[in-house]
């Protein structure tokens, strides 16, 4: 905790800040990425979203009140630009955030960033039919294997409710699973 | 009889892996593209696409001929009837305005505004009511116009007695 002081501290400080910033990126880089991938599905769209999330954690960073974690704070301007990609991208199709993300998931197949075998390919449909909050949920706690406590900090829900929420995308996954 | 299908159990299912892959050293060039961002504050590449981006955006055929229409030809064929028609209807219209019985003062003759006076007001008295102060100092201006010849002609031909007991 001593240590996480010190490095805002130290992102904060105009002196130190760069230095402090490029150990930032190199540490939570890859979880950001992944976590992003994991909500809008093609590398591109990570690759832009990871970029822009950077970018404002940069631009921001004075702003950061130490109220929270450093990484949750990370995770929710991650988590936020993504989904603030996906309306973008729906508005453009005047179609439904629920659409696009069944269309991202029907067109996994044919992306070459996308190395899944059939059933990995159904999960990603059976994920893309869920509710939004529900599929990150999932996410954090499936792919990223996050604590409910972690979890919890980044999108503001309960823990109870997050378990919930986890518990009925795993049973709605198992029947599109078992029916498809 | 139909088969029975056994219901998936995703704890059963090694799925961890979410299929999902980057391109091969992704992550090695991610912090310099992001550093060269926030210095130069402009998207990457931004200056080698954006002429295709424009271009796209314009649909330019560069085989296909765009059709340039003289504006010399849109003139003469648009603009000059329009232009010709709308004069006749001005010249038309101003010269039925212009016949149109609009007297000005000018034209009025003298007897007709006797006439009317006669008939709108029975006595001199009637009319006089409307007159005030300025107007009296306009017609007494007026009667300094008067030649001393045609007041004296007047005055001696004139029955001084009838006009005063008829007025």
């Amino acid at each position: 905790m001593k240590n996480e002081i010190q490095f805002i501290a130290d992102l904060q400080n105009p002196k130190t800040q760069n230095e402090a910033f490029k150990k930032l990126l190199h540490e939570h880089k890859e979880r950001l990425y992944w976590h992003i991938r994991n909500i809008v599905k093609t590398h591109d769209d990570a690759d832009d979203v990871l970029q822009n999330t950077f970018i404002k954690v940069y631009k921001n960073i004075n702003s950061f009140k130490g109220d929270s974690k450093l990484y949750s704070w990370l995770y929710r301007i991650a988590t936020n630009e993504s989904l603030t990609h996906l309306n973008k991208i729906a508005k453009q199709q005047q179609i439904s955030i629920d659409e696009i993300n069944i269309q991202l998931a029907d067109n996994l197949y044919a992306s070459n960033y996308f190395d899944g075998d059939e059933i990995q390919e159904k999960l990603q449909k059976a994920l893309a039919i869920l509710p939004q909050k529900q599929q990150l949920v999932f996410n954090m706690k499936y792919f990223e294997a996050m604590k409910y406590e972690s979890i919890s900090e980044v999108l503001g829900t309960s823990v109870g409710a997050l378990k919930a929420s986890y518990h009925l995308a795993v049973k709605k996954i198992e029947k599109y699973l078992t029916n498809n | 009889m139909k088969p029975i299908k056994k219901h998936i159990k995703l704890k059963d299912l090694n799925l961890k892996n979410n299929g999902f892959i980057t391109p091969i050293n992704y992550f090695n060039s991610l912090e310099t593209k992001i550093f060269l961002k926030l210095n130069n504050d402009i998207p990457l590449n931004y200056f080698k696409t954006v002429e295709s981006k424009i271009l796209s955006k314009l649909e330019i055929d560069n085989e296909s001929k765009v059709k340039v229409i003289s504006l010399k030809s849109r003139f003469i064929k648009q603009f000059i009837p329009s232009a010709v028609a709308a004069s006749v209807i001005l010249f038309i219209g101003l010269n039925l305005f212009n016949k149109s019985n609009i007297n000005t003062i000018d034209k009025l003759d003298l007897t007709v505004v006797n006439d009317y006076l006669d008939v709108e007001y029975e006595s001199s008295y009637a009319l006089g009511e409307l007159l005030n102060s300025d107007d009296f100092s306009s017609l007494s201006n007026n009667y300094s116009i008067i030649e001393t010849t045609n007041l004296e002609t007047y005055l001696t031909q004139t029955n001084l007695e009838e006009l005063m007991l008829n007025n």
